[in-house]
């Protein structure tokens, strides 16, 4: 276990930051905590840091416990959400910082800083001032100042919030690239969910400081945990209801628009015959058509809104109690047009169920 | 953490009570003690000195001296400086200009009285309170630039640009929407420069006449030990009046955001 | 015919240079012709008491380096003003720390009741502290009162540390103001990833807060350095013999030894040394400081 951490419990004032947070990273694998400002994940990563201390719990590196450990005895290093590049120094001395006051001789920090430098494609840039050098590239300085100490933990405060859309999405792929590379522990906080999607082996949704669900990307997308993380990761469907029947395997629920069925494995709690339930499906997981067939849940709806945004186009449509759910295909020719009346199916195993009580 | 942060505060209060506050209040508590040195114990408490203060003649025109050198210096480095302050800000750092008008902030004011005095000497020209007046100016000038064109830097230049789009040139776009934004900076500098003038001594010393203005009164009364006791009365009604003055003056200018004096 | 009142103020505000005029031609007349004047009458030959001829001469600048004394007098005022300056930064440093750091929201409050003594009352400063060190002094019998010495001693006054002290009220706020705006300007994020990286407190300080609060230190010299050098009223108050500073030598001559050429040359290498200093710091701290 590379990075575990204790029942951990944050207090600033009266407020409560984090609360009995548990956590396991593996060796080499990129962990993603995802939550909105506020709801903790930046000072979840300062105390695996050491920034900040944890008023209880525990933090073990390597199973060694550091939760007291200042963080320059940490084999942690961290690129922070503004950089915090040093102005004074040029982009070599900067990468040179950590190695310099570990009093490295000069032939090495010269090696391993070209090196890392290399890696990140930015040796062309060592004798220059870090106020000279595009937004790209001190993300790259940046994490060449933490590379460069081997960490065995690195820790990234969404260090690309200030890059455009497509900046960012490329280097989304060159750090999954690079974290296969160095084959480290990374721990990467982000408030945005392609993001996540993009970099993750494991996801940890936060929030109000409590991990909500702790999984691979499949697991956190497929099979969301509770109803945050089912409306915060991708787009989800919800219908209120109440069950009715409870059989072996499979829960069915009564809803305004109609019966909907669900398998017992994508149901969270253990609902009694009439709790209350709120069923989530995804939009690209309701398949839709012009003439009911003969799935089990199928509801009849009226196109009230097509749009196609390049690879995928999205129907919303409106179901007969006024309602409204989304749907997403990538075919673009169905031949649907606004008005036309249409069913829409989706299979038991694509149905999460919440209980709301 | 806190640990450093408790030694830091100590250390803060420790040097502003014991370095800057401690001999001040040392002469406003003697200037309440009966004996004429300032010697511990105290003596006792009176009021004598004031009264002698009170109904010295020389130490009342003093302070009408002071007032008046401050107060055709204030506005005669107001009236030369407020409209290069206006122009600082378009040409920008590399005009020439600059460097002439900021100049004298780089001259101890010892050379700033001695090339005065030299100057009004040659001309013949009597000293007086006009030619303290006029060589206070040489460094005020550049003060007033500074902070009223920090002032001017300041501002949004689109409040500006937005006033020229509707309409109005660009002398009234001046007038109604660029000076009166920067009226508190000309305030602060008019303050800032009256309280530098009349606390002014050594441009003062070389440029004087036969007047005596608060600071060269003090100076000459130093030399009498017999006086003590009635310099520590009027220090001590200029302490009292001078801290409500800069204490009113800071506060306007924090509210109003104008940069620490000038180094902002 | 007289352009209309719209008119003229159309033509001013096209020509701003126009606002140039008062303030460069003021100085020029008042600052940069006396300035010439000065260094005219250094080169003019001393005759006697207030009596000196024009001449082309560099006696008064020969004389004033081959003196040992006048020479002494020029190496001691950068000594006291140099020790005076060093004490204002080690003092002023944690205490604009402790304000950027640590209780910035009511940084402006604290500087305030800094300000609030420093910014009149010059002299009577001075006077404080002569009423506190010297020989009749609240010191002196303070410590006599509770029998550390038995008779007031004459060793706190009259001597260049005394200059020191009384420098130091004087500029305290001063030095403290550009610190803790350049403190304030640094990110908390640098001192983290300095701690991050490896950095202990010290080696964070010396690498990351000290050079970047070049600025602030350049701009405390610049403000205190140049008036300190030219002070005369502190050392001739408090100063005694060993604070006898080139301020009081240039005042001596200037008005009482009558002596114009040699007092306008020492002048002269007054402004030349300050702007010497100034320009080392700049040299040392880096140009750029001054700008960011």
């Amino acid at each position: 276990m590379s990075l575990k951490l204790e029942n951990i419990h944050k207090f600033f004032g009266h407020i409560t930051a984090l609360k009995n947070v548990n956590l396991e990273v593996n060796k080499g694998e990129l962990l993603v905590i995802l939550g909105t400002s506020g709801s903790g994940k930046s000072t979840l990563l300062r105390i695996i840091s050491g920034l900040e201390k944890p008023d209880k719990g525990r933090v073990l590196i390597n199973g060694r416990d550091v939760t007291y450990e200042p963080p320059y005895n940490r084999p942690t290093s961290m690129v922070f959400q503004d950089l915090a590049l040093f102005p004074h120094l040029n982009v070599f001395e900067n990468i040179a910082f950590g190695l310099k006051i570990r009093k490295y001789d000069r032939r090495e920090v010269e090696i391993r800083v070209k090196e890392v430098a290399e890696m990140l494609r930015i040796n062309d840039l060592l004798d220059r001032s870090v106020a000279k050098i595009s937004g790209g590239q001190r993300q790259r300085v940046a994490l060449a100042r933490s590379l460069v100490l081997h960490p065995d933990i690195l820790l990234l405060d969404e260090p690309l919030g200030a890059l455009d859309m497509k900046l960012r999405m490329d280097m989304w792929v060159e750090l999954k690239k690079l974290q296969r590379q160095v084959a480290n522990t990374w721990v990467f906080v982000t408030h945005d969910q392609h993001e996540a999607m993009a970099l993750a082996d494991k996801i940890a949704v936060i929030n109000t400081g409590e991990i909500q669900q702790l999984g691979t990307k499949d697991e956190v997308y497929d099979s969301p945990a509770s109803l945050f993380v089912a409306s915060f990761i991708g787009e989800m469907n919800f219908l209120e209801g109440r069950v009715t029947e409870v059989k072996g395997d499979v829960l069915k629920v009564e809803t305004p628009v109609g019966e909907v069925e669900a398998t017992m494995q994508r149901v969270k709690g253990r609902p009694e015959t009439g709790a209350r339930v709120t069923v989530g499906i995804r939009p690209e997981k309701i398949q839709i058509t012009k003439t009911p067939n003969d799935c089990i849940n199928t509801l009849s709806a009226r196109v009230s809104e097509i749009n196609f945004s390049g690879v995928l186009t999205t129907y919303e449509l409106e179901l007969p109690d006024g309602s409204r759910i989304k749907i997403q295909t990538t075919s673009r020719q169905m031949g649907y047009r606004q008005g036309d009346k249409v069913y829409i199916s989706w299979s038991p195993e694509d149905v999460n169920v919440y209980v709301t009580q | 953490m806190s640990k450093i942060k408790l030694m830091l505060a100590g250390f803060t209060a420790t040097v502003i009570t014991l370095l800057i506050y401690f001999p001040i209040a040392v002469v406003v508590v003697f200037s309440f003690n009966e004996g004429i040195y300032f010697l511990l114990p105290l003596k006792g408490f009176t009021t004598k000195w004031y009264e002698e203060v009170l109904s010295n003649m020389e130490f009342f025109e003093s302070i009408v001296n002071s007032m008046i050198v401050a107060a055709m210096t204030t506005s005669g480095a107001l009236l030369v400086g407020v409209p290069a302050a206006f122009s600082f800000v378009r040409l920008r750092r590399n005009t020439p200009f600059v460097g002439f008008v900021l100049l004298p902030f780089l001259v101890p004011w010892l050379v700033i009285g001695v090339i005065s005095l030299v100057f009004f000497r040659t001309l013949g020209l009597q000293l007086s309170l006009l030619t303290v007046s006029l060589s206070h100016i040489i460094y005020s000038i550049p003060l007033v630039i500074l902070i009223v064109a920090a002032r001017v830097l300041s501002l949004n230049p689109n409040y500006e640009k937005a006033s020229m789009d509707l309409g109005a040139d660009r002398m009234r776009t001046f007038i109604n929407v660029t000076l009166p934004l920067t009226y508190p900076a000309i305030a602060v500098a008019a303050l800032i420069t009256f309280i530098w003038s009349f606390d002014n001594f050594i441009i003062t010393f070389f440029t004087i006449g036969t007047e005596q203005t608060f600071p060269i009164w003090l100076w000459g009364s130093l030399r009498h030990p017999t006086q003590v006791p009635v310099i520590t009365a009027a220090s001590s009604l200029i302490i009292i009046i001078g801290s409500v003055v800069v204490y009113l003056l800071e506060s306007y200018r924090i509210r109003k955001g104008i940069g620490i004096t000038l180094l902002e | 015919m007289l352009p209309s009142r719209k008119g003229l103020l159309t033509w001013l505000g096209r020509r701003r240079w126009i606002n140039w005029i008062p303030s460069t031609t003021y100085l020029l007349l008042l600052f940069y012709i006396p300035i010439a004047m000065l260094m005219y009458y250094s080169f003019w030959r001393y005759l006697k008491l207030f009596r000196f001829e024009p001449a082309l001469t560099l006696e008064n600048y020969l004389r004033f380096f081959t003196s040992p004394i006048y020479t002494r007098v020029l190496l001691n005022t950068i000594f006291i003003v140099g020790v005076a300056m060093a004490l204002l930064l080690i003092v002023g440093f944690p205490i604009a720390y402790f304000i950027a750091r640590y209780v910035r929201s009511s940084a402006d409050r604290i500087i305030l009741l800094m300000l609030i003594p420093v910014e009149i009352n010059y002299l009577i400063r001075i006077f404080a502290w002569r009423t506190i060190l010297g020989e009749n002094g609240i010191l002196n019998s303070f410590l006599v009162a509770v029998g550390v010495i038995e008779k007031p001693l004459p060793i706190f006054f009259y001597n260049w540390f005394a200059i020191v002290i009384v420098t130091m009220h004087e500029w305290l706020p001063y030095v403290v103001i550009p610190l803790y705006i350049s403190l304030r300007s640094i990110p908390r994020s640098l001192y983290e990833a300095a701690h991050d990286l490896g950095a202990s407190r010290l080696q964070t300080f010396l690498k990351i807060t000290l050079p970047l609060c070049k600025p602030g230190i350049l701009t405390a010299i610049f403000i205190v350095f140049i008036p300190a050098l030219g002070e005369f009223a502190i050392p001739a108050l408090v100063g005694g013999k060993s604070g006898y500073m080139i301020g009081n030598m240039i005042e001596n001559q200037l008005l009482a030894a009558g002596n114009w050429p040699l007092a306008t040359a020492a002048s002269v290498i007054l402004l030349a040394t300050s702007l010497i200093i100034v320009g080392i710091m700049v040299k040392i701290l880096g140009m750029e400081a001054l700008y960011r």
